[in-house]
């Protein structure tokens, strides 16, 4: 270990002790004044450190403002109010840095690792459900409501606001809200907007918008790409089986193993690969949790015959071939 | 942000007159003008430097020099020509220390004045980049690790709360906060080659 990573290992646990810790004594505060001033190597590797703990204020919460009503919400409050103090301090003094930034930095930021299954209310009531791997933006202090789907599929519930309408911008796309459920999920290049309730409108970001754009209705699925908008119309029961993932689990019917193993990986550090085309053309049915690679292995042994092996962290299946 | 209390600045240590300065107005200035520009000094410093064990020292060494230097006055921005006339200084006077006048590291010196010169992106986007670069360092931590920053950093939970959550001592917990720090900093301000851990 180099004397410079020394420097950073004990810089690292004065910030943890100072900042994350309650208790900092007025000893443990002169300790630390003696350690700072030893050198300037000490100083500029605490100062690193410290900004880069600080740069995580800007990313949003993820917690559902309702989980405030149990015990803790006084507190859970106050700390809110000090992270919310942090993020506009950020952005102040971001605005100070370059105007032009003054307006993007009023974003917040919600992601979702692999797995993980988030819900965020707006103060308008609309809510926005965020499915694995997800990451998006959401524009705050303008009256106008737009939402950057970065990556990843989201469900959104929009209280109707004629005045300010809700648009969410992915993949070179608007979508306009006119009083609406619909899911969104954004592949690099591919978009697919399935609407749920109401209506809604899509159309490319840089074109004006359009009072005939191309209107959704519900039951309407577009897949939007860099250069065309198509759309068609799936049954009911088929949206329902594709928001499934709101409660967790993974509806299949008929499905294609090629699809549902495409779905699982979507969820889990685990991956599944399909060795050769017969096994991938193979279909299966069937409700599992999204966490379920194990189970969902089980069933494709037992039911489909095929063989499942485990090597390192990868399922492989394929067809028998001995 | 101003860590630096009163009681630091009138130290007696001779050696370390810098917080005698307006250390708070240094600090900020550090963060907001050379940190950013941590990912180039690496990449120089690793391209100009063989032994590739030194380089974390030789940063430190920049960073030390950066505030003597500029805890007189703090130099007008842009900070880049500035930051790396001291890296290049910084390796010419260890080469010459060294006595190792390696014709490769002479030629790469006079070179980088050309890099010095091509302007690098804006703050603006620096600052916007970055906001997405936090993000992606969170997803990339070592998963313990990143689950103890974001209940201390996000969820705002005491340490306490996250050993018992996460069914760990509060030692363990400092541990990982301590590593999560670390790679944080280097994924949000070095170069790629710098995360602890990569290949």
């Amino acid at each position: 270990m180099s004397s410079a990573e020394q420097i950073e290992a004990r810089a690292a646990e004065w910030l943890v002790k100072k900042r994350a810790h309650e208790s900092f004594s007025a000893e443990d505060q002169s300790q630390f004044d003696a350690w700072l001033a030893e050198s300037w190597a000490h100083t500029t590797a605490y100062w690193r450190l410290s900004a880069a703990w600080d740069c995580t204020d800007r990313i949003g919460t993820l917690r559902p403002p309702r989980r405030n009503e149990d015990a803790g919400a006084a507190r859970r409050n106050w700390r809110s109010t000090v992270r919310i103090a942090a993020v506009f301090i950020v952005a102040l003094s971001l605005a100070a840095a370059g105007s032009r930034y003054f307006s993007t930095a009023k974003e917040k930021i919600y992601t979702t690792g692999l797995g993980g299954r988030e819900v965020v209310t707006l103060t308008d009531g609309t809510r926005i459900e965020l499915n694995t791997n997800t990451t998006l933006r959401i524009a705050t202090g303008t009256p106008d409501r737009r939402v950057t789907l970065e990556k990843g599929e989201a469900y959104f519930d929009v209280v109707h606001n004629a005045a300010h309408p809700f648009t969410v911008l992915s993949e070179g796309h608007r979508i306009t809200d006119l009083g609406t459920k619909f899911l969104v999920k954004s592949d690099p290049g591919r978009l697919k907007v399935s609407l749920v309730e109401g209506l809604a409108r899509i159309e490319f970001v840089n074109e004006p918008v359009k009072a005939h754009g191309n209107l959704l209705k519900p039951g309407d699925v577009a897949i939007a790409t860099a250069d065309s908008i198509s759309v068609s119309h799936a049954p009911t029961r088929k949206l329902n089986d594709e928001l499934a993932w709101r409660h967790g689990v993974l509806i299949f019917r008929d499905t294609t193993l090629a699809e549902a193993v495409a779905e699982f990986n979507r969820y889990n550090d685990q991956k599944i690969v399909i060795a050769d085309a017969d096994a991938a053309k193979r279909k299966i049915g069937g409700t599992f949790t999204t966490s379920g690679v194990e189970r969902f292995a089980e069933v494709v042994r037992i039911a489909l015959g095929l063989d499942v092996r485990q090597r390192q962290n990868e399922l492989f299946i394929s067809t028998h071939t001995e | 942000m101003a860590e630096i209390p009163e009681a630091s600045r009138d130290n007696q240590n001779p050696r370390f007159l810098g917080a005698a300065m307006s250390t708070p107005d240094l600090e900020s200035w550090f963060i907001r003008e050379v940190l950013p520009l941590e990912a180039a000094l690496m990449q120089f410093l690793r391209h100009n430097w063989r032994n590739k064990s030194e380089i974390a020292d030789l940063r430190q060494e920049v960073y030390t020099r950066i505030c003597e230097a500029a805890r007189k006055e703090i130099p007008h921005p842009p900070a880049k020509p500035f930051v790396f006339a001291i890296a290049r200084n910084l390796l010419a006077d260890r080469i010459r220390r060294n006595q190792i006048v390696s014709i490769e590291a002479v030629a790469d010196l006079e070179a980088l004045d050309v890099a010095v010169d091509q302007p690098g992106p804006d703050r603006n986007t620096i600052a916007r980049d970055q906001l997405r670069r936090v993000q992606a360092a969170l997803d990339r931590l070592p998963p313990r690790a990143r689950e103890a920053v974001v209940l201390k950093k996000i969820e705002g939970l005491s340490v306490k709360e996250i050993a018992q959550r996460m069914g760990i001592s509060e030692n363990t917990v400092d541990a990982h906060l301590t590593a999560g720090v670390r790679a944080l900093a280097d994924m949000l301000y070095g170069d790629i080659a710098d995360l602890r851990g990569a290949p």
